[in-house]
């Protein structure tokens, strides 16, 4: 070894021993660890991106204001593309590999319900976001609650309040042909036979379709006065400007898939007066100050507004964060299940919020309008 | 109803037929099946977009940019990925284009997010209505440009040095360069322009069906489905596929069951395939 080699060698073993002395003078304490798991990538990628959003939002904030028990909160992220098989890997490497404390996620109802078998055989308290089929919560799994109002309570709200209030008496319904769009259909077309209306039409399309004016038509037709909708806010835009385009014009009415303020910026003034359910809507002067506290704090971290996804996965950190606190430092898994269990009247970013004894968030339903020229207005309950 | 749901089944079906030129165009100079024709939609939809909206510039000018910039990408694309393989198996060829259809996919989507982008309509959206049915300038716009495409390309193919030297190229590529045809520059000018063709169905539909980096998934799967429906060998054969196929759909929504939309348009689609495997305007195999 030459004279240079040795300096070297002595140099690394300094830096060696420095380094470990400096680990040892301030003992640091491990991150507490939150798995997301969301559609990062695919054809839900945005509203995956909205949910890591959200959840990120909150740990900096958290973090901001000390951590939970002095210990700083990270974040793994794991994508799932929204299919059920993807969502079960990434849960299983969160829930294995990282051995992540708590997870939040998914998105997409089929992997939610496929994923949320991994945490229950693990004991992990799940908390999904977003994941609206009621199915989610009543097949008897401890460890996994829901911060979205269930389709079951959105799409009954969205009926009540056409027949009640808006006297719709020959309504029509179109829907996409997978697990969300169907299950909101079924109880749509069910509550609406509770109340003695009959549908004139109900109408299917593929998830990735782009021209419905095909059952529109056959709507148009059949002499509706009234349109629910069960999609996302995308392919509601379709609807909307392609109804106006072959001349149908109705009430249109949807679940909280179609909160977005996307769906004004494609549908343009035919998604003006559009009714949809809702627990959270980007609207500061309507909103509580919870609310209009996290709108201006989202929008000036990402330079957007928030969309209720973001909420959603907001308040579900928040909430998360604080049945840790409560659970006590040892961060036992099945107190932090207990403590989120016990959530009552948490005033959170998307409403007063209530865990139920399934593990759903029990909360009031709003209905909201599309204003004209943008930005949504409370029509229900009314002030 | 009906004629309404037939006009409405012609204007998406125009789009169809336009991806479809793209399919018919590769299957005759690259003797492959090309699954990332959807994508040169996008191209061209996105280049559109970034010209008109983002850069403020005047739609008769950013028209022609974006045809530009799919064109050059097009040769890009080509001389990555599809040059290389011109030697090897067909099959080689294939895996090369779904590959390439699903890294220009993911790429938008890293450039641009996974949102929708709305477009101004150009040639207007409000519907004018002519007896009782209902058209829409735009609709007719894309059905009019789509025919006038078929009839330029057809004869550009036959009547050209240049397109029938990218046809002898496709036929029989050797004897092609024994003849004196610079293969290689013939393929990739015919890439090029199924790429344009792609980008101007992509830069049509922007305004009805918005700018999206997935859009070419599904208008290049139909576009696919009517290519080899009306004959991958007839650029006519192409375009008619597409409007068969348009309306075929929105008649199965509006006479038989919205559920099963695609699923009847495509049985229809098998049994013509069954009595005439070459496609309607195709030649017998």
């Amino acid at each position: 070894m030459g004279k240079v080699g040795k300096l070297v060698a002595a140099a690394l073993v300094l830096v060696f021993i420095a380094s470990f002395a400096a680990g040892c003078s301030s003992p640091k304490k491990d991150p507490i660890k939150i798995g997301i798991v969301a559609p990062l990538s695919g054809g839900a990628a945005m509203v995956g991106d909205t949910q890591v959003k959200g959840v990120a939002l909150a740990i900096k904030q958290i973090n901001a204001a000390g951590g939970i028990h002095g210990r700083e909160v990270i974040y793994i992220a794991e994508d799932d593309e929204q299919i059920p098989a993807k969502s079960v890997s990434a849960v299983n490497k969160l829930v294995y590999n990282d051995k992540v404390d708590a997870v939040i996620g998914t998105v997409n109802s089929s992997a939610t319900l496929a994923n949320m078998e991994v945490t229950r055989k693990a004991g992990v308290p799940q908390i999904t976001p977003i994941s609206s089929n009621p199915k989610i919560t009543k097949l008897g799994n401890e460890w996994i609650f829901r911060l979205q109002a269930s389709d079951e309570h959105q799409a009954r709200a969205i009926v009540d309040y056409a027949v009640n209030e808006l006297k719709i008496k020959k309504p029509a319904v179109i829907y996409q042909s997978d697990d969300y769009g169907t299950g909101g259909k079924d109880v749509i077309v069910d509550r609406l036979k509770e109340l003695n209306v009959n549908p004139v039409a109900v109408e299917a399309f593929a998830p990735d379709a782009q021209d419905m004016t095909g059952q529109l038509l056959k709507i148009k037709n059949a002499g509706a006065d009234g349109l629910f909708m069960w999609t996302m806010y995308a392919q509601a835009a379709l609807i909307a400007r392609q109804a106006r385009q072959i001349g149908l014009d109705v009430q249109l009415m949807g679940g909280g898939g179609l909160t977005n303020p996307k769906l004004v910026e494609l549908a343009g003034d035919a998604a003006y007066g559009l009714l949809n359910t809702q627990t959270f809507f980007p609207d500061k002067e309507g909103a509580s100050p919870e609310a209009a506290a996290f709108i201006d704090a989202y929008e000036k971290e990402y330079g957007m507004l928030p969309d209720s996804n973001a909420a959603m996965s907001y308040d579900s950190m928040m909430i998360l964060a604080k049945a840790m606190e409560a659970a006590g430092p040892s961060l036992d898994k099945k107190k932090v299940r207990d403590a989120i269990a016990a959530t009552r009247d948490y005033r959170g970013v998307t409403g007063v919020i209530t865990i139920d004894e399934y593990g759903d968030a029990n909360r009031d339903i709003l209905i909201i309008r599309v204003k004209v020229g943008g930005g949504y207005e409370v029509v229900w309950p009314k002030r | 109803m009906f004629v309404q749901q037939v006009i409405q089944g012609l204007a998406i079906g125009s789009v169809y037929g336009l991806m479809a030129l793209g399919y018919a165009l590769m299957w005759q100079a690259w003797a492959v099946l090309d699954f990332a024709r959807g994508e040169a939609a996008m191209i061209g939809a996105f280049s559109i977009l970034v010209f008109h909206s983002f850069f403020k510039i005047p739609f008769v000018a950013a028209f022609p940019l974006a045809i530009a910039t799919s064109a050059i990408l097009g040769y890009v694309i080509q001389w990555l990925a599809y040059r290389p393989l011109i030697g090897g198996i067909p099959i080689n060829r294939l895996i090369a284009t779904l590959g390439m259809g699903i890294l220009l996919r993911n790429l938008a989507r890293v450039i641009y997010g996974a949102d929708p982008y709305p477009f101004p309509t150009v040639f207007g959206d409000k519907p004018v209505s002519i007896g009782n049915v209902l058209v829409v300038p735009q609709n007719v716009w894309i059905t009019a440009i789509g025919f006038a495409l078929v009839v330029l390309l057809r004869l550009f193919l036959t009547r050209t040095y240049t397109g029938k030297a990218m046809r002898a190229a496709a036929q029989d590529r050797e004897t092609a360069a024994l003849m004196g045809i610079r293969v290689k520059q013939s393929m990739a000018l015919t890439f090029v322009l199924a790429t344009c063709l792609g980008a101007i169905a992509g830069l049509l539909v922007a305004p009805v069906y918005f700018v999206r980096a997935d859009m070419g998934l599904s208008i290049g799967l139909r576009g696919f489905a009517s290519a080899v429906l009306g004959g991958l060998d007839s650029v006519t054969g192409a375009m008619i596929g597409g409007l068969l196929l348009g309306v075929t759909e929105n008649l199965a929504a509006g006479y038989i069951s919205s559920g099963y939309q695609a699923a009847i348009a495509f049985s229809i689609m098998i049994l013509i395939l069954i009595f005439r495997p070459q496609g309607i305007m195709g030649r017998r195999l």
